[in-house]
């Protein structure tokens, strides 16, 4: 085996940020925001469609939308783009109803949705079904590597698609608690904590066009990062978005000898509150 | 990039499945047509006492040189746990690589991606019916890939993904991009997955599951006019992925060449399959172009086919579309008739059955297909295997969510 103690030097995975976007909503907040029109431009979800997702499905859809507001190919096509969704602990409220049921009524009490909207797949899956993307569509990560799992799998990806769809992009999306809902054993949820989504658009672009100065994301060896102090590949989520936001070139560890290099663009977070009215442009 | 002449090849295998816990017990139950599929008592909260379902019987490291941590117990661990780590530790071992002997850069080198569709489900469920209460205060803990590649010393990337049914046929593909890049020089890929009691009784709600509860090794029966739904599964398949150059210094024996890779979505349904088949076969399309290949080269088309009305028509019609005319002269089989569905596990064990196929040019059969629906013609391959050479093989894999998905593995040179 390769005897190299960083990346080889023809090592190419590079992708341009044409968007970022954020958003965060508290638990008790997000069963309105499901029920709201998801919409942009003529990107719009069908009535209901999040009727029986989970909240980090929700919260998911949303930074899509959030990210389709900033992206900088006004009214691009999207159905060849691929999405990746980085999820961590999604779907415990749901499973743990779920089990309650189960256990007190028997298996006829157990939802059918439970499995395609509750599952690693679901956030992806909802994205790629309820805006029309026909590239690959999956779920990375579940646990607490979720966000450095994504990052790694949207610009691995990157070099595969620029050849079967040229002009494809990678919707990642990365979501998560910053604390976990807590329960009681009949299944309510005793407190109300906040859900975050990331959405990052990315271009997948030759290695020769680097450029520092553009918003771009790469793996590199650890030796040739400019930053020091990575953040461990178990960083949560909560971190990377408060990074992103102040714009900060933030690098995440791959392994000991690789880390993903992000220099972000600008952004405006979103905090969700119901009722309010968020998108600022409408289908005509 | 790597250079194009170097190919991705398969190396290392380890299985756990219902047909057999090693690729010549696999071979031997799928060249014989004989089903994994019987009555089994899979615990408390089922629907009934017994099931009919495809078991795995049993579960042990087995090969010599086969390492795990001293401190891993598989009689501690859940069976998620032991059907990721046991045909890991069994595919490194196979490939000949010793992460114990490896230096700590080549260890930093050796990535491992697991296609597991619902793991934290799955041990909130095992808890909770145990009496634990998990779910409603749920631990952040490294997910199970990251705790098996501790487990069995290998340092490099990892990752879970999940594509539904074709959870593991994923991991297998982007663990082609992960050598493609140069990211790093050996992959542990495949998947695996559970029987549970509450996936039992979401699919049986959903009406997917077969209820012929009659005779249990008849219940499974892709294509055939009398399928009524899919009969779950569980176990795990790894593989061990490597380029042909880094293998070939190494003197490794391969398995065959992970030629072309394609995946796509229909993006209509959360459940349903698209009957419209343009994005299945471009999946198809997809991997035979990556695999520089045409329809007519394909020798073996191992079909997703779970025994689904729905889906089972939709496919043969996405393979027509995508063959052309070749579709009525290669022999297609789904294997999932004596397996059962392995979920998440699924595409990691039809990519194997392919292997087979190239390894004993043998043609896997479909069994119970007694009369075949006029909504899947093809060139099927009923009840008994048949003997042709087998160079290239085309493995599709479909998912909850519209994921798409196809493998072209071909005989190494």
């Amino acid at each position: 085996m390769n005897h190299s103690p960083s990346l080889p030097a023809d090592f190419s995975a590079l992708c341009q940020i044409d968007s970022c976007a954020t958003v965060c909503a508290h638990l008790s907040e997000i069963q309105a925001l499901a029920r709201e029109k998801h919409a942009y431009g003529s990107h719009s979800l069908p009535t209901r469609f999040l009727r029986h997702a989970d909240e980090q499905t929700v919260i998911g859809v949303r930074s899509i939308l959030e990210a389709m507001a900033t992206d900088t190919l006004e009214n691009s096509d999207i159905s060849n783009d691929a999405v990746i969704a980085a999820t961590c602990l999604a779907g415990q409220p749901a499973a743990a109803r779920t089990m309650i049921g189960l256990r007190d009524k028997g298996p006829v009490a157990v939802t059918p949705h439970i499995v395609p909207q509750c599952s690693l797949h679901s956030v992806a899956s909802a994205a790629s079904v309820g805006f029309g993307m026909h590239g690959p569509n999956f779920g990375v990560g579940g646990g607490i590597h979720a966000v450095s799992e994504g990052l790694l799998l949207a610009v691995t990806l990157a070099p595969m698609l620029a050849i079967t769809s040229p002009s494809a992009r990678i919707w990642l999306i990365c979501t998560g608690w910053d604390q976990q809902p807590s329960l009681e054993p009949n299944g309510e949820v005793n407190n109300d904590p906040l859900c975050r989504g990331l959405t990052l658009l990315l271009k997948p672009t030759p290695s020769h066009s680097f450029d520092n100065t553009r918003p771009q994301i790469r793996i590199i060896s650890q030796q040739d990062s400019y930053s020091r102090g990575h953040c461990p590949a178990d960083t949560p989520l909560k971190e990377l978005y408060e990074r992103l936001e102040n714009r900060t070139r933030t690098t995440v560890a791959i392994t000991n000898s690789c880390v993903i290099e992000i220099t972000p663009p600008k952004l405006s977070p979103k905090v969700y509150k119901s009722n309010e009215t968020v998108f600022r442009k409408e289908a005509p | 990039m790597v250079s194009k002449s170097s190919q991705i090849v398969i190396t290392g295998i380890g299985a756990t499945t219902p047909l057999g816990n090693s690729f010549d017990a696999i071979g031997d139950a799928l060249q014989a047509g004989r089903s994994g599929i019987d009555w089994c008592d899979i615990g408390t909260f089922s629907r009934q006492q017994q099931h009919v379902v495809a078991q795995v019987q049993s579960v042990n490291l087995t090969m010599e040189n086969a390492v795990v941590s001293p401190s891993w117990r598989i009689d501690k661990s859940s069976r998620l746990e032991q059907f990721a780590i046991v045909p890991a530790a069994h595919a490194l071992a196979d490939a000949g690589i010793q992460p114990s002997s490896c230096t700590f850069e080549q260890k930093n080198r050796i990535g491992f991606i697991a296609g597991i569709g619902a793991e934290q489900l799955k041990d909130w469920e095992r808890d909770f019916l145990d009496g634990g209460h998990d779910v409603f205060h749920a631990k952040r803990q490294p997910s199970l890939v990251h705790r098996a590649a501790q487990i069995l010393d290998i340092h490099g990337p990892a990752a879970t993904v999940a594509a539904a049914c074709a959870s593991s046929g994923y991991a297998i593909a982007l663990g082609k991009t992960w050598l493609e890049t140069g990211l790093i020089d050996a992959c542990v890929v495949g998947g695996c997955d559970v029987l549970s009691p509450t996936a039992l009784a979401a699919f049986h709600n959903l009406r997917a599951l077969s209820r012929r509860d009659d005779n249990p090794e008849k219940a499974s029966r892709p294509f055939d006019q009398d399928r009524d739904g899919f009969v779950m599964g569980e176990g795990g398949v790894f593989f061990v992925l490597e380029r042909s150059d880094s293998a070939l210094s190494r003197q490794s024996k391969i398995y065959g060449v992970l030629a072309g890779v394609g995946m796509s979505s229909d993006a209509t349904h959360m459940v349903t399959p698209c009957s419209d088949p343009v994005q299945a076969s471009r999946a198809i399309t997809e991997a035979l172009a990556d695999a520089r290949l045409s329809p007519a080269d394909v020798d073996y088309i191992n079909a997703h086919a779970a025994s689904t009305p729905v889906g089972d028509a939709a496919e043969a019609g996405a393979i027509r579309d995508a063959f052309g005319a070749a579709a009525m002269k290669i022999p297609t089989s789904s294997t999932k008739s004596m397996s059962g569905h392995l979920i998440s596990g699924a595409a990691a064990f039809e990519a194997l059955a392919c292997l087979v196929a190239i390894q004993r040019n043998i043609i896997p059969p479909t069994i119970n297909l007694d009369t075949p629906d006029e909504d899947c013609l093809l060139r099927h391959v009923p009840h008994h295997s048949i003997s042709l050479p087998v160079r290239v093989t085309a493995s599709n894999s479909f998912g909850f969510g519209g994921s798409n998905l196809c493998l072209i593995l071909k005989e190494a040179a």
